[in-house]
């Protein structure tokens, strides 16, 4: 076996500019998977992180709300949400629990409603800090000082359309839980600016000015449920919805939500078939140059096989001769491809506001979009690459492998 | 022969004069619906399939048509709430912003709180001669035993929240005890009952109306009236600005 | 025991009109120790004689046996084991692995036909000094003579001491002197080892040290002459 091994090594190095072609086929293929699923990696994974983060690695919730959750139906709240969130708050790998309330409202400065729209949200404070980050994208004011519980904090594009400034008072017009025609009245005291299109059209009130509102008491539409990591959400969502306070309720991991299951199906298939279209094509490449290579060597696989190689043996030596090549191309791709992604990791792409603004408003897209160039990216890519030689190797092998031992007699003859 | 013909005249123009037209049937539907000053007291009691709610109770008074105040007497959350509609616009005094807000345009048209009634349906009064045409399309039993005219009636503009309206009006007091109310695509928005229709003074009005929003599944809005009182003198100050916010 | 047995071996290639009838009923048997020529004209069916002789292929109609063993019941991995443990090859152009070394190339031999690595290089380097290559162990085949490579491919065909080596056309791509040295240290070879060699050829060099010369015309033999 080494002294096939020995040969393979030593048949790639027979004809150096073609086995320098394939291997930078191979090398060009893993580069581009790697700078690909690095992006969209990032992509996605910064659409869904933070998704995730606001939208509750867990989310409890009453069954009637999660089947018309479009319509945002304020009446189908889970009710006695204190008492319930401690409960979740005492179970094990729950780090955080938020009671969340969302709903449209008009924003008013003047006499006139109904110019401005925003989506308002109620909930804890430590939520806002925790989980919106929104110390990290204050441009004014401060996030719920705590002078008044009335306090409002306003989405950038939101302050802008309203006219609005720091310290004025304003009104949220809303709805109860019937429908009917429900303000809130406070003093502005903070504008955030997140980049992401749907917090920015957002207004924040406190949980209890939002069940005000919204004329529940002691109730939330939702209560979002956080773990240490939002990878473990579905192991968090089966421990949480075993508790027996949350009979009757709703329990779901994020990843199993829409628009966010969605989207991971859809970022999984258009991995799938880039990945399948770059392989495809790379391993055409491979094929090309391996059944140039075989052909070539005709009689001397013939002679081997009247030696008594069998036709694994064909099989092996040029499986392992493509498999040595990809090796070192699929090395090189990755350098390659991960220094490029890295780049698209630390520099980004940027779309613009413009661009953003036109994403659904649940889908928060970032104006700037960055790659996540992850090791099992590297390994990935690196797998992928020896599968290319895999897939292109295949066909030649078998070539190889059905070359008849009487060739080594056809050949050379005057 | 002579006498047969003569009969037949006699019958057919007996009930010719028996039967008034439909634009004689409207004109006094809206003599009993439409005055020159109303006051009441309203208990407004929204039921929907999920829960029922406090009812609300509002004093109301009303000018001609399009004129109408109306103050929240409860539950305790809406106590102090003041509604001012004058004509097309209708401005809101609330005691949590404590401001005065205009409310525009297609939201006079939405559910007033969360009701089967629209701000239009409760602070507007459609003077039906004036806004539809209407064809009678015979008489019907209706109510509890009375016999009604028939109506259907077709907007003359456009820009009208019901362009269609089918109507049962009773043939001894000319209320529409039942309306059915129609989209320009003849899609059914909603419909109407009155009842306990009551004499005050030369005019019948109804003190219980039942309003079904045909959009939405399975509510009700039932409006009670009480401390009727129709051209009684209202102070103009009522309808102002400084009224609503005065508290 | 014959060392070869074939009986009314028939062999066709393609079919209707354009089929070549390469053999129409051979009938041979080869002893052990022999060192025999076929010899006939292009396209006397001397080729695929030897091809069927050497496992490379089967007959259509008849027998071939090699050490009683009937070849025609194989399937190919049992022809691979075959070939690869009793049956040397020598090819006219030597059909050395370019990449490997003179040594490697006698070694891949030994290891195809299964032979344990123990040992394996000495036995290869013992073979190729036994054919005059003691100082050549490293060269590639571009780094030796035509008469070197064809001394390695002897190595290489003996190594594995076979019942057989079977030689086509062994000096046709070798200049006269030599041819004569391959020939003459095959010749040594049979004598020394008691290999048994069966060679196709033109060469009037070979056919006079060959003991046995078989000639074949239009896939049939046509002279079987002994020699002493």
């Amino acid at each position: 076996m080494m002294l096939l091994l020995r040969l393979a090594v030593r048949n790639a190095r027979r004809n150096t500019v073609r086995t320098l072609l394939t291997a930078l086929t191979v090398t060009f293929g893993t580069a581009v998977l790697t700078v690909a699923m690095a992006w969209i990696t990032g992509v996605f994974g910064d659409v869904l992180g933070t998704a995730a983060d606001a939208a509750g690695h867990v989310r409890v919730v009453d069954p009637d709300f999660a089947s018309r959750e479009q319509m945002n139906p304020l009446y189908e709240h889970v009710t006695g949400v204190a008492a319930r969130a401690e409960a979740i708050a005492a179970m094990p790998g729950v780090s955080d629990v938020a009671p969340r309330i969302m709903t449209g409202v008009s924003v008013s400065v003047g006499d006139e409603i109904g110019e401005v729209f925003a989506l308002a949200m109620g909930a804890p404070k430590a939520y806002y800090e925790r989980r919106m980050r929104f110390d990290e994208h204050l441009v004014e004011g401060s996030i719920f000082p705590g002078q008044s519980p009335k306090e409002i904090v306003l989405g950038a594009t939101v302050a802008k359309r309203a006219g609005v400034k720091i310290g004025d008072d304003i009104v949220l017009f809303g709805q109860t839980q019937d429908g009917s025609m429900s303000p809130l009245r406070g003093p502005l005291v903070g504008i955030v600016h997140t980049g992401t299109a749907a917090i920015d059209q957002g207004a924040f009130v406190l949980l209890e000015r939002m069940m005000y509102m919204a004329d529940i008491d002691d109730a939330a539409t939702e209560i979002l449920v956080f773990g240490e990591d939002r990878d473990d959400a579905p192991a968090l969502a089966a421990t949480v919805s075993a508790a027996p306070e949350l009979n009757g309720l709703t329990v779901q991991a994020w990843t199993h939500r829409e628009p966010w299951s969605g989207m991971l199906a859809i970022a999984d298939v258009v991995r799938g078939i880039l990945v399948a279209i770059v392989v495809f094509i790379t391993a055409l490449g491979v094929w090309n140059t391996m059944m140039m290579s075989v052909m070539e060597r005709t009689s001397e696989i013939g002679v081997m096989r009247s030696m008594g190689l069998s036709r694994m043996g064909a099989v092996f030596l040029f499986v392992s001769e493509a498999g040595g090549i990809a090796v070192l191309g699929g090395l090189l791709g990755v350098a390659i491809g991960g220094a490029a992604a890295r780049y698209l990791e630390v520099v980004g792409v940027t779309l613009g506001e413009a661009t953003t603004a036109q994403f659904p408003s649940d889908i928060p897209m970032k104006a700037t979009l960055y790659a996540d160039m992850r090791p099992d990216i590297a390994m990935t890519a690196f797998l992928l690459a020896l599968l290319m030689a895999a897939i292109g190797s295949a066909l030649p092998s078998l070539r190889a492998a059905s070359i008849a031992p009487v060739e080594a007699m056809r050949t050379g003859r005057r | 022969m002579k006498l047969t013909a003569l009969l037949v005249l006699l019958t057919s123009t007996l009930s010719w004069a028996q039967t008034p037209t439909a634009d004689q049937i409207l004109a006094k539907v809206d003599a009993n619906m439409v005055s020159e000053t109303r006051s009441n007291k309203t208990k407004m009691t929204s039921i929907t399939p999920q829960r029922t709610r406090p009812p609300f109770e509002m004093a109301i008074m009303a000018k001609g048509a399009d004129v109408a105040a109306i103050e929240y007497i409860a539950p305790v959350r809406n106590k102090g709430t003041k509604m001012l509609r004058t004509g097309t616009e209708m401005k809101m005094w609330d005691p949590e912003s404590e401001r005065v807000s205009t409310i525009s345009g297609h939201m006079l048209r939405d559910g007033m709180m969360g009701t089967d009634l629209s701000y239009d349906d409760m602070m507007s009064i459609t003077t039906l001669r004036t806004a539809y045409t209407s064809t009678l399309k015979g008489t019907e039993p209706c109510g509890n035993g009375e016999t009604c005219y028939k109506l259907e009636l077709n907007a003359k503009t456009a820009s009208i929240s019901y362009p269609k309206r089918v109507m049962w009006v009773d043939t001894a007091h000319h209320i529409p005890l039942k309306q059915e109310l129609f989209a320009a695509s003849g899609m059914l928005l909603k419909t109407w009952e009155m009842s306990q229709v009551t004499q005050f003074g030369d005019r019948w009005y109804p003190l219980k109306m039942v309003v079904m929003d045909k959009q939405q599944q399975g509510t009700s809005t039932v409006l009670e009236i009480s401390e009727l009182q129709f051209d009684v003198p209202l102070a103009e100050e009522v309808f102002s600005t400084r009224w609503l916010e005065r508290h | 025991m014959s060392l070869v047995s074939v009986v009314n071996a028939v062999k066709t290639y393609g079919t209707g009109e354009a089929a070549v009838h390469a053999l129409r009923g051979v009938s041979i048997e080869i002893e052990p120790a022999e060192f025999t020529v076929i010899s006939g004209p292009s396209g006397s069916g001397k080729s695929t004689l030897l091809n069927l002789i050497g496992c490379l292929d089967v007959p259509d109609g008849g027998t071939v046996r090699i050490e009683g063993r009937d070849v025609n019941g194989l399937d190919g991995s049992s022809l691979a084991a075959l070939r690869a443990a009793r049956i040397g090859f020598i090819f006219q152009s030597f059909n050395l692995i370019p990449v490997l070394t003179a040594l490697e190339n006698v070694e891949l031999a030994l290891q195809l036909a299964g032979a344990p690595a123990a040992g394996r290089r000495e036995k290869c380097a013992e073979t190729l000094t036994a054919v005059g290559l003691g100082g050549l162990l490293d060269r590639r085949p571009n780094q030796l003579s035509g008469g070197q490579q064809q001394r390695v491919a002897v190595a290489r065909a003996l190594v594995k001491q076979p019942a057989l080596v079977i030689a086509d056309e062994p000096t046709a791509n070798l200049d006269s002197t030599s041819g004569t040295a391959v020939l003459d240290l095959m010749r040594d070879m049979n004598a020394a080892r008691g290999v048994t060699f069966l060679f196709s050829t033109h060469d009037p060099k070979v056919m006079e040290r060959a003991r046995r010369v078989v000639t074949l015309t239009d896939g049939q033999i046509t002279a079987d002459e002994f020699r002493t």
